[in-house]
């Protein structure tokens, strides 16, 4: 009886620890592009980004002129030009 | 500075961009005919003239030179460099204004594309409709 005992222990700590691990995934990242360069298609999909505008313009250059911008992201109450 | 093309009249719509500044569609090409994708630019009346990204001068290959006096900010005061562009266009689709040796600067700690009072707010009446999220340029006459 107390081996049986032992084992309901055993496996209730295991479904903790697993359940607890589930919890403790982390999160997706959420992709901070703020200071980055952006190169977005016609429907605004970012198809490129980086610090440096030089790499995202050499990226754009392969599509057809007017299919792509390059901006950054501007959220309100942070830009103070 | 040479405005190689008539002025138009332009009307910028800019709720895509889920800010509360004005931003223009603008292109510059280096001196081989080598142009830049559209650059998303801010509309910047603070701002004496065109500043750029450093990144972005070195891609025109511009020859940069150190301005006599440091620049002001709305952050502070910085070091600035002046150069000419070879062609700045204004504009997209077809529909587009071209300036070639056009005055820029770069400035330390500023990474983003203004447009400023020259040339565009000394040859546009500017009516900004910020709650609307979009702004005129009328040729002055």
């Amino acid at each position: 009886m107390p081996a049986i005992l032992a084992l309901k222990k055993i496996i209730r700590i295991n479904h903790y620890r697993i359940k607890g691990g589930k919890q403790m995934k982390k999160k997706k990242e959420s992709g901070n592009n703020t200071e980055k360069w952006l190169l977005v298609n016609k429907h605004r999909k970012v198809i490129f980004s980086s610090e440096n505008i030089a790499d995202v313009i050499e990226e754009g250059r392969k599509y057809k002129l007017y299919e792509v911008s390059i901006e950054k992201k501007l959220t309100p109450g942070t830009c103070f030009f | 500075m040479q405005r190689t093309t008539p002025l138009l009249k332009f009307v910028f719509d800019y709720k895509r961009f889920h800010c509360r500044i004005p931003i223009v569609p603008v292109r510059f090409v280096r001196s081989d005919g080598v142009s830049s994708p559209i650059i998303n630019a801010v509309l910047d009346s603070g701002a004496d003239a065109l500043t750029i990204p450093k990144e972005l001068a070195e891609w025109l290959q511009i020859k940069l030179e150190q301005t006599k006096t440091s620049a002001k900010t709305a952050a502070g005061t910085t070091n600035a460099f002046i150069g000419a562009a070879p062609e700045f266009i204004l504009g997209q689709g077809g529909r587009e204004v071209s300036y070639k040796d056009v005055e820029v600067y770069t400035m330390e700690h500023c990474s983003y594309t203004l447009v400023g009072i020259t040339p565009v707010f000394e040859d546009y009446n500017v009516t900004i409709q910020a709650s609307q999220k979009r702004f005129r340029l009328e040729p002055r006459e």
